[in-house]
C-alpha cells in the first residue's frame, strides 16, 4: 500500500529533478493522462447535459409543440423522454468504449511506471 | 382458503415471507462483514453485478415503484419528468465521479476531499451536510413508507414506522454494509421482476398493442388534451427547472449513493457496475411509465384517487384488477406480492441510507474529529453499531413526530443540498488545483444554508400547500432551491479558494491526480 505521504515525496522528489532530465516524468504522464481524461469525459458531460436541459426546457417552453403527433399516440414531447433515455445509455457506451480502448491502457501504464519508480527503477 | 383472501392473509404471508428471507440474510451477512472494511463497504469484494443491482435498487425506492407510477397514472406526462431527472443524474456520476471517488475515498464522501483539504473544519463540514442530507431523505422515507406501509398492511402508521425502523437498525447492527446491500439486491429483483410480469400481463390485456393501451390511458384520463404534453403537475416551468437541475446534480452528491463505489474492488469494477446499474434502471424507468398509463387504461383515475389522493395505490389497483380483480384468488395473490415488494423497497433503501450516516458518524466525525489515536478502525465499528441505534431511534421517533406534515419536500431537500453543497465540494478537490479549505467550508456552508433557508421561506413550508402560516403567500416563489442554491454552493467554493493561499499539508493535486487516475495507493479488498 502507498501513502498519500509516499506518493507526495515522490512527485517533490520528480519536481525536483524535472529541471535537469529531459525524459518524461511521473508528473508528466499524470499530467498528460488527466489532460486526455477531462477532454473526453467533459466534452461528453457537457454535450449530454446540455441536450438534457435544452430538450427539458424546450418541453417546459413549447408544450404545444410537443402534443404533435409523430406516430399515433407517441407525440413529440413522448419522444423527447426516449430520445433522453436513449441518449443517457448511449453516452455511457460511448464513454466505456472509450475507456477500454484509450484510457485503460494508459491508466494501468501510469500504474506501472508510479510502481517501478517508487521501487527505485526509475532513477535516471 | 377464502378466507386468507378475504381477510388480507396471503399479504400477511408475503410480507411475513419477505421479513424472514431477509433476516435470514442479515443472519449470513454477520458472518462476512467483519472488520472495519467489512462493515462499513462489504469489504471492497462485491461484483459489478452484485454492486450494480444495489445501486439500482436505490434508484428503485418506493418512490419510484408507488409514487412515480402514481403521478404517471394521475397526470401523465409530468409524473415522466421525475423518471428522466434520476436517469439524468447518472451521466455526471458515470462519467465524472464514480471512478475517481473509488481511487480516492475510503468509506465516505468526506475521504476524497479529506485526501487534500485535512483541516478539520472541512471534515466536519462535509460530514455535516452528508448527514443532514441522510436525515432528510430517511425521514420522507420513513414517514412515506409508514403510510405506504399502513396502506398495504393491517397495522396503523405509527406501528408501520416502528416495524421499518426497527428492521432496519437490525440489518445495519448485524449485518453492515453487506446486509444492507444483499436485501437490496433481493429486493432490486424483485421489484424488476414485478414491474416486467405487471407490463406483461398489462400488454396481454390490450392483445400487444401498445398504441391502443396508451389511447385508452389517454381517453380515460382526467385531461385527455393535456394527458400527453407538459403542464398537468408542474404548473410553473421554473420550478420544474429548478427540480431538474437538483435531480440531475444532486444524485452525483447523496453519501449513501456515493458509498456503493467503495463496494467494488477497482476503478473499473465501479464503472461495469455504474453500466449495469444503469441498464436496469432505464429498463425499470420505462417499465414503471408504462405502468403507469395502464394504470388509468385499466383501472381508471376515479378509482385510484378514491384510494389516494397522490395516486400511491396505483400499482396496487392495478395488480389487483389484472390478477382478476378484488377479492379474487388471482387479484389477492397479485396485490400481495406488489405490497410485500413494495415494503422491500422502502426497507432496501432505508438500510442504505442508515449505514451511509452510520460511517459518516463513525468514520467522520468519531474516527477523524474526536478520536485522538489507539486502535481507530477496530473502535469504528463499536461506534458505527451505537449510532446506527442512537441516530436510528432519532429518526423514527423524528418520523412520528412530523407523520401528519407532508413531508415530500424533503427529498427535493435533500436533492438540493446534495447538488449545492457536496457537488461542488467533491468536484472541485477533484478537478481544481487551486481548490482550498476556506473554499470548501465556503462551498458547504453556502450551499447548505441557502437549500434550507430557501426550502424554509418557499410553498413547501409556508402558504397554502405548506406547513405553516397556510394564509401566507411565501417569500419565495419556488418549491425547489436548485436553481439558486446550486450556483451560491459552487460560486461560494469558487470565492473562498481564491481569496486564500494555495493549500499546504494534504496531498499534492498532482498526487491526488496519480491516486485518482491509476490507482496507486487506492483502498485493496480485503481478503476473503
Amino acid at each position: 500500500m502507498h501513502s498519500m505521504e509516499s506518493i507526495n515525496a515522490e512527485f517533490e522528489r520528480q519536481n525536483a529533478k524535472r529541471a535537469r532530465y529531459s525524459s518524461l516524468s511521473l508528473v508528466d504522464k499524470t499530467q498528460a493522462l488527466a489532460k486526455l481524461r477531462n477532454r473526453f469525459v467533459w466534452s461528453l458531460l457537457y454535450t449530454s447535459l446540455g441536450i438534457y436541459f435544452g430538450l427539458l426546457i424546450a418541453v417546459l417552453e413549447f408544450p404545444g409543440v410537443m402534443s404533435l403527433s409523430v406516430y399515433g399516440e407517441l407525440n413529440l414531447g413522448l419522444l423527447v423522454v426516449v430520445i433522453q433515455f436513449a441518449l443517457t445509455i448511449a453516452t455511457f457506451w460511448g464513454y466505456c468504449a472509450w475507456a477500454e480502448r484509450a484510457y485503460d491502457p494508459k491508466a494501468a501504464d501510469l500504474l506501472r511506471s508510479a510502481l517501478a519508480q517508487s521501487n527505485g527503477d526509475g532513477h535516471e | 382458503m377464502n378466507d386468507l383472501i378475504s381477510h388480507g392473509g396471503l399479504r400477511i404471508i408475503a410480507f411475513v415471507g419477505f421479513i424472514g428471507l431477509s433476516l435470514i440474510l442479515t443472519g449470513w451477512s454477520a458472518r462476512r462483514s467483519r472488520g472495519t472494511s467489512g462493515f462499513f463497504v462489504a469489504g471492497r469484494n462485491l461484483s459489478p453485478f452484485q454492486n450494480g443491482l444495489a445501486l439500482a435498487g436505490d434508484f428503485m425506492s418506493a418512490g419510484s415503484f408507488l409514487g412515480v407510477t402514481g403521478l404517471v397514472a394521475l397526470f401523465g406526462f409530468d409524473g415522466i419528468v421525475y423518471q428522466v431527472g434520476f436517469i439524468a443524474g447518472w451521466i455526471m456520476i458515470m462519467l465524472i465521479v464514480a471512478e475517481p471517488l473509488r481511487n480516492c475515498g475510503k468509506y465516505t464522501l468526506s475521504d476524497v476531499v479529506a485526501l487534500r483539504l485535512r483541516s478539520r473544519g472541512v471534515r466536519a463540514a462535509t460530514s455535516g451536510s452528508s448527514l443532514l442530507i441522510s436525515l432528510a431523505y430517511l425521514l420522507a422515507q420513513l414517514v412515506g413508507g409508514g403510510a405506504l406501509a399502513s396502506l398495504l398492511l393491517p397495522i396503523g402508521t405509527n406501528a408501520a414506522i416502528v416495524l421499518i425502523g426497527v428492521l432496519m437498525i437490525a440489518y445495519v447492527l448485524f449485518g453492515g454494509m453487506v446486509a444492507a446491500t444483499y436485501v437490496q439486491i433481493v429486493k432490486a429483483v424483485l421489484v424488476w421482476a414485478a414491474g416486467a410480469v405487471l407490463v406483461l400481463l398489462a400488454l396481454a390485456h390490450f392483445s400487444f398493442d401498445v398504441g391502443a393501451l396508451f389511447n385508452k390511458a389517454r381517453l380515460s384520463s382526467l385531461h385527455p388534451a393535456q394527458y400527453f404534453v407538459p403542464g398537468g403537475y408542474f404548473k410553473d416551468p421554473l420550478d420544474t427547472l429548478s427540480l431538474a437541475l437538483a435531480l440531475a446534480l444532486g444524485t452525483a452528491g447523496l453519501p449513501h449513493v456515493m458509498t456503493r463505489f467503495y463496494t467494488v474492488p477497482s476503478a473499473v469494477a465501479a464503472r461495469k457496475s455504474a453500466k449495469i446499474g444503469l441498464i436496469v434502471m432505464v429498463s425499470f424507468a420505462v417499465m414503471m411509465i408504462v405502468l403507469g398509463f395502464s394504470a388509468t387504461a385499466i383501472v381508471g383515475p376515479a378509482a385510484i384517487l378514491a384510494t389516494h389522493s397522490s395516486g400511491n395505490s396505483a400499482i396496487t389497483l392495478l395488480a389487483t384488477t389484472l390478477g382478476g380483480g378484488a377479492g379474487s384468488a388471482g387479484g389477492e395473490l397479485l396485490l400481495a406480492c406488489v405490497s410485500a415488494i413494495a415494503f422491500a423497497t422502502i426497507l432496501a433503501v432505508v438500510s442504505g441510507i442508515m449505514i451511509s450516516s452510520a460511517s459518516t458518524i463513525s468514520h467522520d466525525i468519531f474516527g477523524q474529529l474526536f478520536s485522538a489515536s489507539g486502535d481507530k478502525e477496530r473502535r469504528q465499528v463499536v461506534v458505527a453499531k451505537i449510532a446506527t441505534i442512537v441516530f436510528g431511534m432519532a429518526a423514527m421517533g423524528l418520523a412520528l413526530l412530523v407523520k401528519t406534515f407532508n413531508v415530500a419536500f424533503l427529498v427535493g431537500l435533500a436533492f438540493a443540498i446534495a447538488a449545492s453543497a457536496n457537488l461542488p465540494v467533491v468536484l472541485f478537490s477533484m478537478y481544481w488545483r487551486r481548490f482550498t479549505d476556506r473554499g470548501a467550508v465556503a462551498a458547504v456552508l453556502a450551499g447548505t444554508l441557502s437549500s434550507i433557508g430557501l426550502v424554509l421561506v418557499g410553498p413547501a413550508v409556508i402558504g397554502a400547500k405548506g406547513i405553516i402560516f397556510k394564509d401566507v403567500t411565501p417569500p419565495f416563489w419556488l418549491s425547489n432551491p436548485g436553481l439558486f442554491s446550486i450556483p451560491v454552493g459552487f460560486i461560494a467554493g469558487w470565492i473562498g479558494s481564491l481569496t486564500t493561499r494555495a493549500n499546504a499539508g494534504g496531498a499534492s493535486f498532482d498526487a491526488q491526480q496519480l491516486r485518482m487516475l491509476s490507482g496507486l495507493g487506492a483502498e485493496a479488498a480485503s481478503e476473503h
